[in-house]
Formats: C-alpha cells, sequence, structure tokens
C-alpha cells in the first residue's frame, strides 16, 4: 500500500506538472523569432520539451502497471529467497531512474539533433560559451537530491530491518506492529539512481552548452535559447527529485505516525514537509522560463551592430 | 561589451582555416580583442561554424605560431599578451577611412584595392 502511494505521489507529480507545462506551452503566445535559423531552433525545442514530457508520462503509466502487479503479490514467487529485495521495492526505487531517464534521454536526443548551421555563409560569436543553466533552479535540483540521499540514509539507519519499520503493539505488547519503510533495500538503490539522475542531469546540460549556435540571430538570442533549453531539462529534474522525497517523507511520516505513539509529532511533521516538497516542485515545474526571443535583428545586440569580419574579400 | 564575431563563406577561394585566422587577427589589430581575451574552444567555433573542428585547430595552431594567441591549459585559447596591434591613429585613420569608403558605395574588395593602390603608390 505504502509503495503504491509512493508511486502514486510520483505519477501525480508528473501528470500535474506535465498538463501545466503542456498548457502553458500551448497557451503562451511565442514572440516572433529574429530569424529563420532562430525559428527553426525553436520549433525544435518545443517539440524535443513536449515529447520528453509525453515519454515520461508513458514510462510513469507502464511502471504503475508492473507495480500494481508487484503489490498483487505476483513477483514474489521468483525471489523466494528471505533477505532478497522483491522487485516491488525495488521497481520504486528505480521508478524514478526510469521516468527521468526517459525525460532526459529525450532531452539528450533533442540536443544532439539541433539544427545544424546550413548555407554558404557561418557565423559565430568569438565568445566562450559560458553556463547556460538557471543557478537558482540548478541548485533546487542538487537540494532536493541531497536531501533526499539525507533522508533515505536516516530512514537506513532507523528502519528496525532491510525494508520495515517496527514497535511493540500497545494493545497487545507481545505483538509488533509493522510497516513498510524505507530501509537500506529500497535505500541503496535509490541513492544510486538519484546520483544518476544528478549526473545524467548534468550530461545535458553539458550538451546544452555545446550545441550549435543559432548563426543568423544575435548571440544574445543563442544564449537566452540555451538558458531556456537548460531551464525546461532542470525543470522536470527537480519535479521528479521533489516527488521521490515526497514520497519518501509522506510514507515513512504516515507509517512512523501509525505505529511509534512516541515519534508522531515527527512523523506527522515529516508527512506535512513530504506534501510541501510536492507542491514546490510542482509549483516550480511551471515556472515558465524566460522566453528566448530579445526580437531585435541579427547584429543588433543592445542597439549596437556586433562587429562581424566577414569573409575576406 | 559587444560580442565579437567572425564569418566565413565556404564558396570563398579563401580556405576556411584562412578566413579564420585573417579575422581573428583583423579583431586583434583593431583592438576588439585584447591580450588575455578568451577565445571559444576549437569544438565550440568549429560547432558554431558547421566546419571541421582541423579548420579551426589549424586556424588556431597558425595564429599560436604567430604570436597572436596562445593556448594555456586552464583558460584554453586567449589572446597573447604580445599579439600586434595596430597604433591608435592609424586604427582611428583606418575606421575614417572604411567609413568614407562605404559611404561612396565601395565594396570591401574595391576599399582594398585603393589601400593596395596606395600602398605601391
Amino acid at each position: 500500500m505504502a509503495l503504491a502511494l509512493l508511486l502514486v505521489l510520483l505519477i501525480l507529480a508528473l501528470v500535474v506538472g506535465g498538463v501545466v507545462a503542456l498548457a502553458i506551452t500551448v497557451s503562451r503566445r511565442p514572440a516572433p523569432a529574429p530569424s529563420q535559423a532562430a525559428d527553426a531552433a525553436r520549433r525544435h525545442a518545443i517539440g524535443v520539451n513536449l515529447v520528453a514530457w509525453i515519454a515520461a508520462g508513458i514510462t510513469a503509466v507502464v511502471l504503475s502497471y508492473a507495480l500494481l502487479d508487484a503489490a498483487n503479490g505476483r513477483y514474489d514467487s521468483r525471489y523466494p529467497e528471505p533477505g532478497v529485495p522483491v522487485p516491488g521495492p525495488l521497481l520504486v526505487a528505480l521508478s524514478p531512474a526510469v521516468i527521468g531517464l526517459a525525460y532526459l534521454v529525450v532531452h539528450a536526443i533533442g540536443e544532439r539533433t539541433w539544427p545544424r548551421p546550413t548555407g554558404a555563409v557561418r557565423r559565430a560569436a568569438l565568445v566562450p560559451r559560458g553556463d547556460a543553466a538557471p543557478r537558482w533552479l540548478r541548485r533546487i535540483t542538487w537540494a532536493w537530491a541531497g536531501a533526499l540521499v539525507a533522508t533515505l540514509v536516516v530512514t537506513g539507519l532507523t528502519a528496525t530491518d532491510e525494508r520495515t519499520f517496527s514497535r511493540p503493539d500497545p494493545a497487545d505488547p507481545g505483538d509488533l506492529l509493522v510497516i513498510p519503510y524505507a530501509g537500506w533495500s529500497y535505500g541503496v538503490p535509490l541513492i544510486v539512481v538519484t546520483a544518476l539522475i544528478v549526473a545524467a542531469t548534468e550530461g545535458v546540460l553539458w550538451l546544452v552548452a555545446r550545441r550549435p549556435a543559432v548563426i543568423d540571430a544575435d548571440p544574445a538570442y543563442d544564449a537566452a535559447s540555451r538558458r531556456l533549453s537548460a531551464h525546461r531539462v532542470l525543470r522536470g529534474t527537480q519535479l521528479l527529485l521533489a516527488g521521490s522525497l515526497a514520497g519518501v517523507l509522506v510514507v515513512t511520516g504516515v507509517g512512523v505516525a501509525m505505529v511509534d505513539a512516541d515519534s508522531v509529532g515527527i512523523g506527522v511533521a515529516a508527512s506535512l514537509l513530504g506534501y510541501v516538497v510536492a507542491a514546490v516542485g510542482v509549483g516550480l515545474a511551471t515556472v515558465p522560463a524566460r522566453p528566448a526571443v530579445p526580437a531585435r535583428p541579427a547584429d543588433m545586440v543592445d542597439g549596437t551592430p556586433v562587429p562581424v569580419a566577414g569573409p575576406p574579400p | 561589451m559587444t560580442p565579437v564575431g567572425i564569418e566565413v563563406d565556404l564558396t570563398s577561394g579563401v580556405p576556411p582555416y584562412e578566413q579564420i585566422r585573417l579575422q581573428v587577427l583583423a579583431h586583434v589589430s583593431a583592438g576588439r580583442l585584447s591580450p588575455g581575451d578568451r577565445l571559444p574552444t576549437i569544438r565550440a567555433l568549429a560547432t558554431d561554424l558547421g566546419v571541421a573542428a582541423g579548420t579551426v585547430a589549424r586556424a588556431f595552431r597558425e595564429l599560436e605560431q604567430a604570436g597572436v594567441v596562445a593556448t594555456r591549459r586552464r583558460t584554453g585559447t586567449v589572446v597573447a599578451a604580445g599579439a600586434p596591434t595596430t597604433d591608435g591613429a592609424v586604427r582611428r585613420a583606418a575606421g575614417h577611412f572604411v567609413a568614407t569608403a562605404r559611404a561612396a558605395g565601395l565594396s570591401d574588395e574595391e576599399t582594398l584595392d585603393a589601400v593596395r593602390g596606395a600602398l605601391i603608390g
């Protein structure tokens, strides 16, 4: 039950975020691109973003079916050895990675297939590439990842065994109240997966910073376009990590409050914190990035022409 | 600060690496690139221009041999401290001459012909 709740939360966060992002993308009237190449680049970026959300959504739905199977115990007979994690916990633990990697792989393919320079005359700015990612969103993404790992370490250390948390039943001291808990069976794969997602995100951001420039628009347009792409990548990743963190906090908090009378306050606080994290994650996922269009003609930056040496006559 | 750009014409008779070399040299000479200014990486510039990395590498290598740029391990390719720059008065005169030529409707090639004519006169 708790496993299902974890994934449901994750899927809910993804679906809500995806729907809102889609609505924003569709409803916002984009400013005109300053050039043909810029227009092609913008269409490419919007398409990649939509496909990434759809891929993440489809993956989440497929995983939820698999999880329901696992919750029904269909897989248990295949892993009868005690102490060996059944696919249920592993599936839950690996779900964020699979969903996140589906999202990030689409973005990575989108960056690798970014429109290449065409035509006989090619232009480029003689300035080094900077970091395109919005710093605040990158910090939040890392913060979610750090908080998730820290939470999993705490739950791993406080778990009764690999997968449960138990306390004596006050009504029957000879009996135990047992809840599913993010012990090391869940925690270790989730920590590995979190590291994988963060590494994959940084990899996609690296691709964003190194893709071909939009050649016939001014350099400010190209920089803004990269910032927009990085924002989209981080927006989805932080939602995924926030969803995972929220799931762990809510499931752990509710469970602890139910079985440990001495820790009701901590349990309620953890679950409330989980809901706050989920709300913040969804909220951040719907924050629109600044559009990449300072609609000015090529060769103009801040109203002054960009000196282009031009090919030797 | 206004960004500096270059343009490569693939249909030109001048090889792309030479076009890159000449334009970087022109920007340094005109003072638009100063000693210590960082240039994009070979791979980034090649990606933006849609040319082979070896083309940009050759241009940078020749600029390095001429003392125009220097390659440092941490900062990449930068404009060298001793890069040749044109005297300020000459640069201003050149700017004035180019403005006059353009006002007169001369093409770049015709403007250069006028300079060549003055040089051999």
